[in-house]
């Protein structure tokens, strides 16, 4: 085991574990609830760590990636209709993270949006071209972890501690109606935000890229129970900012940009850039995600060569895959739809795509015959299906909910 | 009439395929086989391409598949070269000698020629 990629596995998955859905969700949750969400938190992380940790020994073990899984285990028609799904969802997300890339790319240079968008594209698709899985993982995981800032600044807001534990307990902080329903629409909104299927997809793709062996699941491990747990860390030091600064004057914010009021706040111009490097390459690490994980779904669907560890020219059309999804989502953006409203609807629909993409997973990580000795183990089966029942609860509940709640303003 | 159902272990059906060289080159979209009434039933050929995702499918999927799909190619691969079935089926041939991995074989040719293609 290599100590140095042990490490940089463990940096990539907690800095690559915010993305724009967090920077959304988690504000706005906060802002309306306080404390009061911080389970939902918990409760995600826990389950993206098990399922991720099972794609990971699967790739490493059987060397195959969650798509072919999926094929292979529900047949062709049901992988077509997971296939159109997920990939919708992906490029959902995609499209709200160049979106978010370019308020950043803003935010920095205070250029024209609708010129950064270019500007955003144009990075997006030299850096996806050129540079190699692993170095690409490096880059926006070490980059990522300047997210840190925005921990430094929920500790230095000195937040009302005893209300902090508080929130780790599902509780009911609500008298009317209404409010049930918006806080049952950011608790799952919450929870799907961290148990995105395109994180599956791409960590299992990554693990194949990668040549992973069996020597590889410690790393596995630790990038997936470890890296995770940081990664939420900092998901919760979102809401904690949030809910201390916007819960008690009743301020809903509505663009990706506010959060950066906590660091700003708390260490001045510093903590404002230091911040905004964070979520720059914390959203732009999940737009590069998001566009490959589309691009693997299709090629492992259909059986391509796919892969980031050979020139593009060697794998033509998952190549022209990503491409195609980075143009499709400029052109979405450039019709002037707000990133912001399109993470609450990717979320949402991601959450019906749950039982397509996790059940494949979870039988395959119970299969001998595929894993061998590395088959799960009783504690790990336990806890990946209380995570399934609790995942069909989530994706049958998920649409009513968005309807119900009016998007978590009823 | 009597329906004959036929497990196979492991799994063919929908495997991903790998030529000698190691690249992906389709799935196993089909299978054919051959025997007669009373004989043993043998594995004849793979069936790989779009013409079978057309028949494998029922109803508005099949046409929204045949809608954007408009390929009819259809690539018959000689059990003969299958060398391996699990977990992953591989061929002792290259893929274009088989008729497979064609369409990357002319993208190659136009991505080479982008600077760091």
């Amino acid at each position: 085991m290599n100590f140095v990629d042990l490490l940089l596995g463990f940096i990539s998955s907690a800095g690559g574990f915010i993305d724009i859905s967090n920077l959304v969700f988690n504000p706005q949750s906060a802002a309306k609830f306080g404390y009061a969400l911080l389970w939902p938190m918990v409760v995600g992380a826990i389950g993206i760590a098990v399922y991720a940790e099972m794609c990971g020994r699967v790739a490493a073990i059987a060397k195959k990636p969650v798509f072919d899984l999926i094929r292979e285990r529900t047949g062709f028609n049901i992988a077509m209709i997971t296939l159109i799904a997920s990939n919708i969802v992906n490029l959902l997300i995609a499209t709200a993270e160049i979106g978010g890339v370019a308020i950043m790319l803003q935010l920095f240079s205070g250029l024209s949006y609708r010129g950064l968008l270019f500007v955003a594209f144009g990075l997006l698709l030299l850096i996806l071209w050129f540079i190699k899985f692993k170095y690409l993982e490096w880059i926006f995981g070490i980059m990522g972890m300047f997210m840190v800032t925005f921990l430094v600044a929920a500790i230095k807001l000195s937040p009302n501690w005893h209300q902090v534990v508080l929130g780790f307990v599902p509780s009911i902080p609500f008298e009317a109606k209404t409010d049930m329903l918006d806080y049952l629409y950011f608790a799952i909104g919450l929870l799907g935000s961290l148990l995105m299927p395109y994180q599956v997809y791409f960590y299992s793709s990554g693990g194949i890229e990668e040549g992973w062996k069996e020597k590889d699941l410690i790393t596995n491990k630790i990038t997936t129970y470890a890296g995770y747990a940081l990664g939420a860390i900092l998901a919760i030091a979102l809401s904690i900012v949030a809910g201390t600064i916007f819960f008690p004057g009743h301020i809903q914010p509505q663009a990706v940009g506010t959060i950066l009021l906590g660091p700003a706040l708390t260490m001045g111009k510093v903590g404002l850039i230091l911040g905004m490097i964070g979520m720059l390459f914390s959203i732009g690490g999940a737009a590069m995600e998001t566009s490959l994980a589309g691009a693997y779904n299709l090629s492992q669907f259909f059986g391509w060569q796919w892969g980031k560890f050979q020139r593009p020219s060697e794998a033509p059309r998952f190549t022209l895959s990503w491409l195609i999804m980075l143009i499709v989502a400029v052109l979405v953006l450039l019709t002037g739809i707000d990133p912001v409203k399109i993470t609450n609807l990717a979320v949402i629909f991601s959450v019906v795509v749950y039982p397509l993409t996790y059940i494949p997973i979870l039988l395959v990580a119970n299969d001998k015959r595929f894993l061998g000795k590395h088959a799960n183990g009783r504690v790990t089966n336990v806890l990946a299906w209380v995570y399934l029942v609790i995942l069909l609860v989530v994706a049958i509940s998920a649409v009513p909910l968005l309807i119900l709640s009016k998007g978590g303003n009823g | 009439m009597k329906v004959l159902e036929i497990n196979l272990e492991p799994r063919l059906m929908d495997c991903q395929i790998i030529d000698v060289d190691g690249k992906r080159c389709g799935k196993v979209d089909d299978l054919v086989f051959e025997g007669d009434v009373g004989s043993q039933l043998k594995i004849k050929s793979i069936l790989v391409g779009p013409r079978v995702w057309y028949s494998r499918e029922t109803g508005s999927l099949a046409a929204l598949l045949s809608f954007f799909i408009r390929s009819n190619k259809l690539i018959e691969v000689p059990w003969k070269y299958v060398v391996e079935i699990f977990p992953i089926v591989k061929l002792n041939v290259r893929a274009q000698e088989l008729g497979l991995r064609a369409l990357d074989t002319k993208l190659a040719g136009i991505l080479e020629r982008i600077p760091g293609g």
